[in-house]
C-alpha cells in the first residue's frame, strides 16, 4: 500500500492549520516555527502548503552539515535570490532542536540572526524548544503548536486510507493501531503498511514503544484531553511517579489558571492521598489510582487548552528543603539542648524559637545552656 | 535550688503547694506519695499545665536529695523506638534502687510518640518490674496510648489553666522579676499563652529583655514576630488570583520558620474569618481545611495538600 504525503494543509488532521495558511497569505516576513512531538504533521504541513501555494522548497534537514558557514551559505543565498522559474520559494529548516552543539558550531545563532533578513518565507520546525538555548529563536518566530493527535481522527484516517486501497479490516484492528501509538500519526500509518498481509491487516503487530521523556510526558498531559492516550501516559515513560508528581507540582501552575487549577489542584491533591495510602499500607494496587488521576484526571481538568510555549521547570522543592534543612541546623540543635534542661519536648522549642530568640542570646543563658561557638555565633548573627 | 536563668526553670514549682492549678490531681497523687507508694501513673493533658512538674515533683518528695539517682527521664528527642525500651528502660527498670527509695521512677514523656512495637514492649516491662519501678507516662492525647498500658496506670486528665491561674502566674513572676504589668498587658498575657505556663512564661521573659515594663504591644509584638504574617499574605495572593506567588510564598515560609503542614493549616483556619470574601465560600473553606487537616495527618504531602487549599481560595471567575 502506498501512502501519500498530504497534498493540500486540510489534509492535515488534528491540527490548527489555519493558521499557516494565515500566515503565508499574510505580508508578515516573521518565520513560523511549527512545533510538537513527532509525526504529528510537522514537515508535512510545510510541504503540503508549498504544493498548495505553488511554492519552490529549498529544505536544510538535520541530514545536512548545520554549521554557520553553512547556513549562511544557503539560506543566506536562497533568502536572497528570486527563484529560477519565477516561483517565490518556502524556505524549510527542519528539526531545528537538532542542531548540534558541536559538528553544527555556530549554527543556532547564524540562523536566529540570519532569519529575521529573509526576503522569502521561512518554516522551521522542532520538536522541542523549550531550552533556553532557543529563546532568540523563539522571539524570532511566530509560534504554532502541533498537538498529538486524538486517536479516533487517526483512526478515521487509516479507515479512509484501507477503503480507498479496499484492505479488509475490523474496526477494532484499526483502533488499536490508532491508539497504540500515543497521538503520532506517522507511526500508525506505518504500521498500517507494516501490517497489511494478502489484503487484509495481521492484528499481531508489533509494539512501538516509546521512552518519553518527562518533559513530553507532561506536555501530554497538560496539552491533552483524550483520556484514552492519557490513561497509559505514564507507563511510556522511564520516570516513576515519585517524579512525575514532583514535576506536575511545581509545573500545574504554568499551564493552568483560575477554576481549571483548582480542579487540577484537587485532583492532584486527591492522587497524594493514595499515594500516601499506598505507602501506609503497603498495597501496591492502589498505584493504579494514582496514575490515572496524575494522568487522566489533571488532564481532563481543564476547560481550555492554553496555548503557546511553555517552559517546564525541574522541581526546586526538594532542593529548597535540603538548603533549609542545613540552615535550621543550629536552631535545631539548641532546640535540643534547651529542651533537655527545661523538660520539654524539643520539636515544641523549635517551634516556639520566635519567641524564646530574645532571650536565649543573653550570656548567662548561653553558658547554662553550654551552647558552642557556631552556635553562639548563629543565634547571634542569625535571627 | 534552682538557678536556672531560665524562667521555665527557674519558676518551676518544687512543692505540691507551688503548684498552681489541677487541684484535684494534685491532692490525690499527694495523698499517693504520703503513703510512700504510687501506682503507674498516665498524665494526660495539653503542653504546659504541669504533668512534666508534677512527675518532677514527686520523685524530689520520695527521693529527697538525691532524686536523680532514682530518676530517669527520657523525652521525645531521645530516639523512642523499641530499642530504647529493651535496653535503656529495661536495664534502669531492673536494678534495685539506691539509697532508701521504695522504688525507681521513669518519666516517659510524650509517651504518645512512642511507636507501637515500643509501647507493646513497654507494656511487659511495666508488669515485670512493677516491684522495682514506678512509670509515669504524659501525653497529649492518651487516645494514641494502646488500651492495655491505660489499664495498667492511674490516669489523670489535665486541663488548660483558666484566666485565674495564668493570673496568678504572672503576679508570682512579675513580683520577683520587678516587672510592671498593667491591666491590658495582662489580657495579652492571659490570650496569647492559650492556658499554657510554659508559653506565658516564655513570652514574659522575652517581654523582660526588651522592657520591664510589660504592655500590650509589647506582648504582641512578641508573639507575632515569632507567628509569621506572611500567611495572611499567602492567602490574600490567593484571592486575588496570583496562585504563583501564593505557592511560592508558602514554600518559603515553612522552610524559613522551619513550619509544619498542620502548623500552616492551624493559621489558615483560623485566618479565613478575616479574608474578604463572601461568608458561604468562608464556610465550603473551613470544611475543606479539615479535610486537607486529616489527610496531612494521615500521611500525605503536606506541600501538595496545602497548594490544593490555597488553590480552592481563588475565586472561581476568570
Amino acid at each position: 500500500m502506498i501512502i501519500k504525503n498530504p497534498q493540500k494543509l486540510n489534509e492535515i488532521i488534528g491540527q490548527d492549520t489555519k493558521k499557516i495558511s494565515a500566515w503565508v497569505d499574510s505580508p508578515v516576513k516573521k518565520p513560523l516555527l511549527i512545533h510538537g512531538p513527532t509525526g504529528v504533521g510537522k514537515t508535512s504541513s510545510a510541504y503540503a502548503l508549498a504544493k498548495e501555494k505553488n511554492l519552490e522548497i529549498i529544505e536544510l534537514n538535520s541530514s545536512d552539515l548545520r554549521n554557520k558557514e553553512n547556513i549562511k551559505k544557503i539560506i543566506g543565498i536562497a533568502s536572497q535570490q528570486q527563484s529560477l522559474f519565477g516561483k517565490k520559494k518556502l524556505i524549510l529548516i527542519d528539526e531545528v532542536d537538532g542542531i548540534s552543539g558541536r559538528s553544527d558550531y555556530g549554527g543556532l545563532a547564524e540562523l536566529s540572526r540570519i532569519i529575521g533578513d529573509s526576503k522569502h518565507k521561512i518554516i522551521l520546525t522542532a520538536n522541542d524548544v523549550s531550552d533556553s538555548k532557543f529563546s532568540t529563536l523563539r522571539k524570532k518566530c511566530d509560534l504554532v503548536e502541533f498537538r498529538y493527535v486524538d486517536y479516533l481522527q487517526i483512526f478515521e484516517l487509516l479507515k479512509n486510507l484501507c477503503e480507498k486501497n479496499k484492505i479488509k479490516f475490523e474496526e477494532k484492528q484499526l483502533k488499536n493501531l490508532a491508539r497504540k501509538n500515543n497521538g503520532d500519526v506517522r507511526a500508525s500509518l506505518l504500521d498500517l503498511a507494516g501490517s497489511i498481509v494478502d489484503g487484509k491487516i495481521n492484528a499481531d503487530t508489533s509494539e512501538r514503544e516509546y521512552a518519553k521523556n518527562i518533559e513530553e510526558t507532561l506536555r501530554l498531559v497538560f496539552k491533552s484531553k483524550d483520556a484514552n492516550i492519557l490513561i497509559n501516559a505514564f507507563s511510556d515513560s522511564d520516570e516513576d511517579l515519585d517524579e512525575i508528581f514532583l514535576w506536575l507540582d511545581e509545573n500545574l501552575d504554568k499551564e493552568y489558571s483560575g477554576k481549571d487549577l483548582i480542579r487540577a489542584y484537587n485532583v492532584l491533591s486527591k492522587a497524594d492521598v493514595y499515594r500516601g495510602r499506598i505507602l501506609r499500607r503497603q498495597y501496591y494496587r492502589l498505584m493504579v489510582y494514582q496514575s490515572e488521576l496524575m494522568s487522566a484526571g489533571i488532564a481532563l481538568s481543564k476547560d481550555e487548552k492554553k496555548n503557546g510555549f511553555v517552559q517546564y521547570k525541574r522541581p526546586s522543592r526538594i532542593l529548597k528543603m535540603w538548603i533549609a534543612k542545613n540552615r535550621n541546623s543550629k536552631r535545631k540543635s539548641i532546640a535540643e539542648k534547651l529542651a533537655k534542661i527545661t523538660h520539654s519536648s524539643s520539636k515544641k522549642v523549635y517551634k516556639d524559637f520566635g519567641i524564646l530568640v530574645n532571650f536565649l542570646k543573653d550570656d548567662k543563658i548561653v553558658d547554662e545552656l553550654e551552647l558552642d561557638d557556631d552556635e553562639i555565633k548563629w543565634l547571634r548573627g542569625n535571627v | 535550688m534552682q538557678d536556672s536563668s531560665i524562667w521555665i526553670e527557674k519558676f518551676r514549682p518544687r512543692k505540691f503547694e507551688d503548684i498552681i492549678g489541677q487541684e484535684v490531681i494534685v491532692r490525690r497523687i499527694k495523698a499517693f506519695v504520703e503513703s510512700k507508694n504510687i501506682p503507674h501513673l498516665l498524665l494526660a493533658g495539653p503542653p504546659g499545665v504541669g504533668k512534666s512538674t508534677i512527675a518532677l515533683v514527686i520523685a524530689k518528695e520520695l527521693f529527697g536529695e538525691n532524686w536523680r539517682d532514682n530518676f530517669l527521664e527520657l523525652n521525645a528527642s531521645n530516639d523512642r523506638g523499641i530499642d530504647v525500651v529493651r535496653n535503656t528502660i529495661k536495664d534502669f527498670a531492673r536494678t534495685k534502687s539506691i539509697g532508701n527509695a521504695p522504688f525507681k521512677i521513669i518519666l516517659l514523656d510524650e509517651s504518645d510518640s512512642l511507636t507501637r512495637d515500643a509501647q507493646q514492649a513497654l507494656r511487659r516491662t511495666m508488669e515485670q518490674y512493677s516491684s522495682t519501678c514506678r512509670f509515669v507516662l504524659s501525653c497529649n492525647y492518651s487516645s494514641r496510648i494502646l488500651d492495655p498500658i491505660q489499664s495498667r496506670c492511674t490516669i489523670f486528665r489535665f486541663k488548660p489553666l483558666s484566666k485565674e491561674e495564668i493570673n496568678k502566674i504572672i503576679d508570682r513572676i512579675s513580683k520577683e522579676e520587678k516587672l510592671k504589668v498593667d491591666e491590658k498587658a495582662r489580657d495579652a498575657l492571659v490570650y496569647v499563652s492559650s492556658g499554657d505556663a510554659r508559653r506565658l512564661e516564655n513570652v514574659m521573659q522575652s517581654c523582660n529583655i526588651i522592657d520591664k515594663k510589660i504592655t500590650e504591644e509589647l506582648v504582641y509584638e512578641i508573639v507575632s514576630a515569632a507567628k509569621p504574617k506572611e500567611i495572611k499574605e499567602i492567602l490574600e495572593f490567593a484571592v486575588d488570583g496570583k496562585f504563583s506567588h501564593a505557592k511560592e510564598k508558602l514554600l518559603d515560609v515553612m522552610l524559613k520558620h522551619g513550619l509544619s503542614g498542620l502548623d500552616i493549616i492551624k493559621q489558615i483556619q483560623g485566618e479565613i474569618w478575616n479574608l474578604k470574601i463572601p461568608d458561604n465560600k468562608k464556610i465550603e473553606l473551613v470544611d475543606k481545611c479539615g479535610e486537607i487537616e486529616f489527610r496531612m495527618v494521615e500521611g500525605s504531602d503536606e506541600y501538595v495538600q496545602l497548594e490544593a487549599l490555597i488553590a480552592s481560595f481563588m475565586k472561581n471567575e476568570r
